[in-house]
């Protein structure tokens, strides 16, 4: 496939729908206001088909694992196509009315989500247990703040302990949201320099264009 | 068997006490509940008085946005978020999902415990379902509702539904109502950048420091700090449910990982002393 | 008589009311950025190699050492949206650096993805670092995994990969929101070395608690620049850089005038 229009294109089109919508989101120019619309709903419609794309990928990449017997992993494999099949079709018939589709979806999907997520529970204490040492000055400092806003955010050692709430609310809405509000700064100030780059067609990176050409 | 009980003890890690340590005090207080106090936190009380000042005929959008995972910890603030709404006599609640297991767990587990309080669907309240495209199909509806969304969840023409007569774009919103594990930040910059919209929300406790933020600033007009919040909100709208039960679990881990601290720092010097001398 | 000015100039350009000052802003973003960009072209900046970027190599050399594979994870995609971010950008831009290190100190790579729209990104990167180190024969398709586009399944599905491999590098570099803890502590479980990055501040601490090296914030675009010595990269990082201490100095004369009561401003960031 040729460069122009592998890279050429692309970066035209994204810088063009990328000013103009800038353009819409200054100006009450009607003009680029509907244009502006109908290209936030093509968005959409792309997502969409995104949103299924992840799960053909799934079903390909598996398939593939299946007929090549890939040792270990094409068992799970096959119990993941079967899955994706049941659940497609027996969700098509009725979704959440299909009594195997409200079975699978209530029995074993909601609470097999559930337990892989509770999980950081017991991750977050053991994490707690390694890293609250205080073998320095900050991070005792660390330690100290951690404490208190645990002892604030526990309902019962909230009630129990006077003014932790006042001191807890302090080291949130001052020093914390200082911090977190450098954080997000800096943060979005390389998006925005990406979003240049983009636009500029110097950012070959988003439409996967490896070096090599 | 001094031999065996030595060699028993040490293939024990500290990681596995505390695994078995939270289990315990977790599982025991949801058996046998304990009735510890909860206070209700200012942030939370400014959410509830945000939510009240609704007025009849108002339109509020619901963000249900929770994946299977999180339901645990946000379904009992997301019941007692739509319960409140439901609450208010006159509110017109648009329900909105841009996940896409949203609309399914809602069905199947959120609306089975709300009391619509005579609420009809389609005039009082309407599901619109899975909207694909994340901040651009928010964008999309705060610009031009009906351009983008055709059906309800069921399929329905919203031209048929009279609760989106109030709803063309987001200049007709009221207030959002947001259920979702990050801080909703675009929705702040679709709706209340353009239109001034007051936002509440309901975040996990990982991104609860983040979305307080938010609140100092104003951008937000109150939070619920994941489970806990919920707790609180349920005690506000007289509707205890399983938030509340499950905060004797919350205050036990709490304590746990407190002692877990201090029992770190108490080996750790002990080893170091050692190591010095 | 400035703001009876400023309102006739939006009322020429049919500005939406409130967002002079916006557009000023931005306008200014991109004179920086482009400048910076312009003065790249035969100026490159000089950019501090930051710990995490140096220990890629002792990373890698420690799991050739132990003959134990290098797993690399992009993240899920942060958010229930799966968009493509500039973290995912940075993290690709590293990965091809992993892979370069990776094929050079003869170890096997696995990339584990979640998010089916970064395949063809992380398959050019990869193959990217096998033609740096000038390995393409050993190059494969099968290196970038894919599962599910599930979050939790990914993280089941990656932490049992990390356990049934027994890899000794774990490169977490990406858009990781909350499958972070659970990556990086079954990393930590089978005694690998981790380095990891997020540019969501409610995941940090988690890396920090867990891994051996971490990137903070915007630190991963910095180091991706200054892997691929892109001069792109590079001037775009000092025109970021600008901008920051542009920000800074603005909030602290806010601060010192909002203190004062003096509220010009205010009003001006309003117009």
């Amino acid at each position: 496939m040729s460069v122009i229009l592998r890279k050429t294109i692309p970066s035209i089109v994204i810088g063009v729908l990328a000013v103009w919508m800038i353009v819409e989101y200054f100006t009450t120019v009607k003009f680029f206001t509907d244009i502006g619309t109908i290209f936030r709903n093509f968005a959409v419609i792309i997502a969409a088909f995104a949103v299924a794309l992840g799960g053909l990928s799934s079903l390909r990449f598996h398939t593939q694992t299946i007929i090549k017997r890939k040792a270990g992993s094409w068992e799970f494999s096959a119990v993941l196509v079967a899955a994706i099949v049941v659940m497609t079709v027996t969700g098509l018939m009725g979704w959440l009315d299909n009594p195997i589709f409200s079975y699978l979806w209530n029995q074993v999907t909601v609470p097999s989500q559930q337990t892989i997520y509770s999980l950081l529970m017991f991750y977050v204490a053991a994490a707690a247990y390694r890293a609250m040492r205080a073998s320095n000055l900050q991070a005792a400092i660390f330690m100290f703040t951690a404490i208190v806003i645990m002892l604030m955010n526990g309902p019962f050692t909230q009630a129990l302990i006077p003014g932790i709430t006042d001191l807890g609310n302090w080291i949130l809405t001052v020093p914390q949201t200082g911090a977190s509000r450098a954080y997000l700064i800096a943060c979005n100030i390389g998006i925005v320099a990406l979003f240049i780059r983009v636009i500029l067609g110097r950012e070959t990176g988003i439409i996967g264009a490896s070096k090599e050409g | 068997m001094a031999e065996e009980k030595k060699n028993w003890m040490n293939s024990i890690n500290a990681r596995q006490v505390i695994f078995a340590a939270v289990f315990i005090v977790t599982i025991v207080p949801i058996l046998f509940p304990l009735n510890l106090p909860l206070v209700i936190s200012k942030t939370t009380i400014q959410y509830y008085d945000t939510v009240q000042k609704l007025k009849s005929g108002n339109t509020v959008i619901f963000v249900w946005n929770q994946g299977t995972a999180q339901f645990g910890e946000m379904g009992p603030p997301g019941i007692a978020q739509l319960q409140q709404l439901m609450d208010i006599p006159g509110v017109k609640v648009v329900v909105i999902s841009t996940g896409a297991e949203s609309p399914g767990l809602f069905e199947s587990n959120l609306w089975p415990a709300i009391d619509p309080k005579g609420k009809e669907y389609g005039k009082d309240w309407v599901n619109l379902g899975y909207i694909p495209g994340g901040e651009t199909a928010i964008a999309a509806l705060a610009t031009d509702t009906w351009s983008l969304v055709k059906v309800d969840w069921k399929g329905t023409p919203i031209s048929q539904l009279p609760v989106m007569e109030g709803f063309k774009s987001g200049a007709d919103i009221a207030l959002i109502v947001g259920n979702q594990p990050s801080s909703g930040e675009e929705w702040q910059r679709q709706f209340q950048n353009k239109f001034k919209t007051p936002i509440v929300w309901a975040c996990v406790s990982a991104g609860y420091t983040t979305a307080l933020m938010f609140v100092n600033s104003g951008q937000l007009s109150g939070i619920l700090n994941s489970l806990r919040g919920g707790a609180e909100l349920e005690l506000l709208i007289k509707k205890p449910g399983r938030g509340v039960s499950a905060m004797d679990a919350m205050s036990n881990l709490h304590l746990l990982v407190l002692a877990t601290i201090v029992a770190s720092n108490i080996i750790y010097f002990k080893n170091r002393g050692g190591k010095k001398k | 008589m400035p703001s009876l000015f400023l309102l006739e100039v939006k009322n020429y350009m049919a500005l939406v009311p409130g967002k002079l000052f916006q557009l000023g802003t931005m306008i200014m973003f991109f004179i920086v950025i482009l400048v910076s960009l312009w003065r790249s072209k035969t100026n490159l900046p000089k950019v501090k190699i930051m710990p995490p970027l140096e220990a890629f190599k002792e990373a890698v050399g420690r799991a050739a050492e132990l003959n134990r594979p290098v797993i690399f994870t992009p993240g899920w995609g942060g958010g229930n949206t799966q968009s493509i971010d500039a973290d995912l950008l940075a993290g690709s831009v590293l990965l091809t650096e992993v892979v370069n290190q990776t094929a050079r100190a003869g170890s096997d790579l696995h990339v584990l993805v979640g998010n089916p729209n970064t395949i063809p990104i992380l398959e050019g990167a990869v193959k990217t670092g096998y033609i740096m180190a000038g390995h393409l024969d050993e190059y494969s398709p099968d290196i970038v995994q894919f599962s599910t586009p599930e979050l939790y399944s990914y993280s089941a599905w990656v932490a049992g990969e990390m356990r049934r491999l027994n890899c000794g590098a774990n490169f977490m570099l990406g858009q990781h929101w909350m499958e972070s803890l659970i990556f990086a502590e079954a990393g930590l479980e089978i005694g690998a070395f981790q380095v990891a990055s997020s540019a969501m501040a409610s995941q940090v601490p988690y890396f920090l608690a867990t891994c051996d090296y971490v990137f903070i914030g915007p630190e991963i675009y910095a180091a991706s620049a200054v892997v691929s010595q892109d001069k792109t990269q590079l001037g775009s990082l000092l025109g970021q850089d600008v901008l920051t201490i542009i920000i800074l100095v603005l909030s602290i004369v806010g601060v010192v005038l909002a203190t004062a009561g003096v509220t010009w401003l205010t009003n001006l960031m309003k117009v």
